[in-house]
Parts: C-alpha cells; sequence; structure tokens
C-alpha cells in the first residue's frame, strides 16, 4: 500500500475494503439492535467483527436545508432543500452504542458497496446462474 | 508643389539633429523598453490568470470523473472473475483524466499525479488482480490528495 504522508483514515478504509473484497473480513446483515438511529433515510446496515471490535457500515441519506432565497421582482420566496448522502463506518460496544465514527474520506462508498456485494452473494449468484446457461 | 516644398521642410527640420535634444531621444528609448517590458509582463500575467481560471473550472470536474473510475476498479475488484478486457476499459479512462489532469496542476501535484499515471499504464496491458489492487489503493490516495490540492486552490483566486 502506498505510504507517503497518506491519512491512515484512509489506508484504514483501504485495507478493509481488502480484506472484505478478499473474503478475509465477513460482514451480515445488522440486527435490530445494533441498526443505526438518524433521521432521513437509512439503508441496511451490516456488521463486521475484526479483532474483537464491532464495526457497522450503513448509508445514510437526509435533506440539507437551503438559504431562502427572493426574487427580486416576483417577490417569492425558493427554498428548495439538497439531498446529502454518506457512508458511515462506526466502532461499537458490545451494548451496540457508538463509541467511534470513521471520519469522511475517499473510499468509503467503494467498502460499502463491497460489503453489499459480499452480502448479497452477488459473486455466487452469478456464477450459479451463468452455469445453467452453460447446461 | 507649394505642398511639397512644406512637407519637405517640415520633415528636414524634425529629423535635424540640431533641433531634437538628446535628452528627448534618451526617454522616448526608455518609455519604448519599458512599454514592452510591461506588455511582456501583462501577457505573462493574463495567462497565468487564465490558466488558473480554466484549471479551477476543470480540475474539479476531472476529479469527480477519476473518482468514478476509481471506484468502478473497485467494483471488478469485487469479483475474483472479474473481465480482464473491463479492467483494461477502466484503466483507459483513468489514464485519459490523469493525463488531462496533469496538464491543468502545479508541479508538486504533478508529479504524484505521473507517479500513478506510470503505475496505471504499466498494469495495463496484462492487469494481474494485486497490480489492479495497488493502482486501485494509489487511485484512491491520488484522489484524496487532489481533492486538498483543489481546497487549497479556492482561497488563491
Amino acid at each position: 500500500m502506498p505510504e507517503n504522508g497518506t491519512s491512515k483514515w484512509v489506508k484504514a478504509i483501504l485495507k478493509l475494503t481488502r480484506l472484505t473484497q478478499e473474503g478475509e473480513l465477513l460482514w451480515g446483515v445488522a440486527p435490530p439492535e445494533y441498526e443505526p438511529e438518524a433521521s432521513g433515510k437509512v439503508s441496511t446496515a451490516f456488521l463486521a467483527e475484526h479483532h474483537n471490535r464491532l464495526l457497522r457500515v450503513w448509508k445514510h441519506a437526509y435533506k440539507v436545508p437551503r438559504v431562502a432565497s427572493q426574487s427580486f421582482f416576483s417577490g417569492t420566496k425558493h427554498e428548495s432543500d439538497l439531498l446529502h448522502s454518506e457512508i458511515n463506518l462506526d466502532l461499537l460496544s458490545d451494548d451496540g452504542d457508538v463509541t467511534w465514527t470513521f471520519p469522511q474520506t475517499d473510499g468509503l462508498e467503494d467498502l460499502y458497496a463491497a460489503v453489499q456485494y459480499q452480502v448479497a452473494g452477488v459473486s455466487e449468484y452469478l456464477d450459479t446462474l451463468l452455469e445453467e446457461e452453460n447446461d | 508643389m507649394h505642398v511639397r516644398f512644406i512637407f519637405s521642410d517640415a520633415v528636414h527640420y524634425t529629423l535635424t539633429p540640431a533641433v531634437q535634444p538628446d535628452w528627448l531621444s534618451s526617454a522616448g528609448s526608455a518609455a519604448s523598453i519599458a512599454g514592452l517590458l510591461l506588455t511582456i509582463w501583462v501577457l505573462l500575467t493574463v495567462r497565468r490568470l487564465r490558466d488558473a481560471y480554466i484549471a479551477k473550472a476543470r480540475v474539479p470536474e476531472l476529479l469527480e470523473k477519476l473518482s468514478e473510475h476509481t471506484s468502478e476498479l473497485s467494483t471488478y475488484l469485487n469479483d475474483p472473475h472479474g473481465s480482464a478486457d473491463e479492467i483494461r476499459l477502466v484503466l483507459g479512462r483513468v489514464l485519459v483524466s490523469l493525463k488531462l489532469l496533469k496538464k491543468k496542476v502545479d508541479p508538486d501535484m504533478k508529479r504524484s499525479v505521473e507517479q500513478t499515471r506510470r503505475l496505471v499504464a504499466d498494469a495495463k496491458p496484462s492487469v494481474p488482480r494485486a497490480r489492479i489492487r495497488l493502482v486501485y489503493e494509489h487511485l484512491v490516495i491520488l484522489v484524496e490528495e487532489l481533492r486538498g490540492y483543489q481546497a487549497d486552490k479556492e482561497w488563491e483566486l
């Protein structure tokens, strides 16, 4: 892995992604008591155990209010919210409380996609599907 | 005849050294040289500003494209039997983005971009999985570096 002054968070995310893609870190759907609580839309959360720590990754989509603007001519106020989404990677206690949330960095989206791919069993499904075609 | 006579006299008096003082001639030369230098400085400054504005507009776009292609590579790494041809296509697009970015960033950043570009170019022919992973990791780190560079540039203009 490249070293030169790279943020340790990015390195950590890259390593988790590699472990996930190589099947060395196994994820599952988070049970209800480990689901995150947040406003807006929360996607399926995934959980994994690594070095006796619980890792949780989930996608959070929410609206960010925009500053109201007023048209000079019509006097109408225009307000429209922006939809923002981010991937959160948390360290949890055994009780499901968040003890640490990783900062937002590049690579988190790819980690989430890798976890989804693994949990959904996409690779195995494709292999089965394509085998049927060869029969 | 009369007009020609006056003209030739005027020209004669203008060009006669006895009429024109030395200091005026020197001042004229100095002003010309100063004017030339000022013109060159203005041209260089306008060019620098133009390059900076183009970079400010284009670097974010190119960075987003590079980020998308990087994520595409990760998608292929999800699948142990990922298609080599498709990976090569993505690497081709990455090379294009890197080439364009290299032209629009400062020398320090150019070095990082060029290092990554060489890594991608070397991996492209045979696309071994371990090498693709290294390329992917380098790209994520480069994207992070470019985001920091772009944030710093926002303060310059």
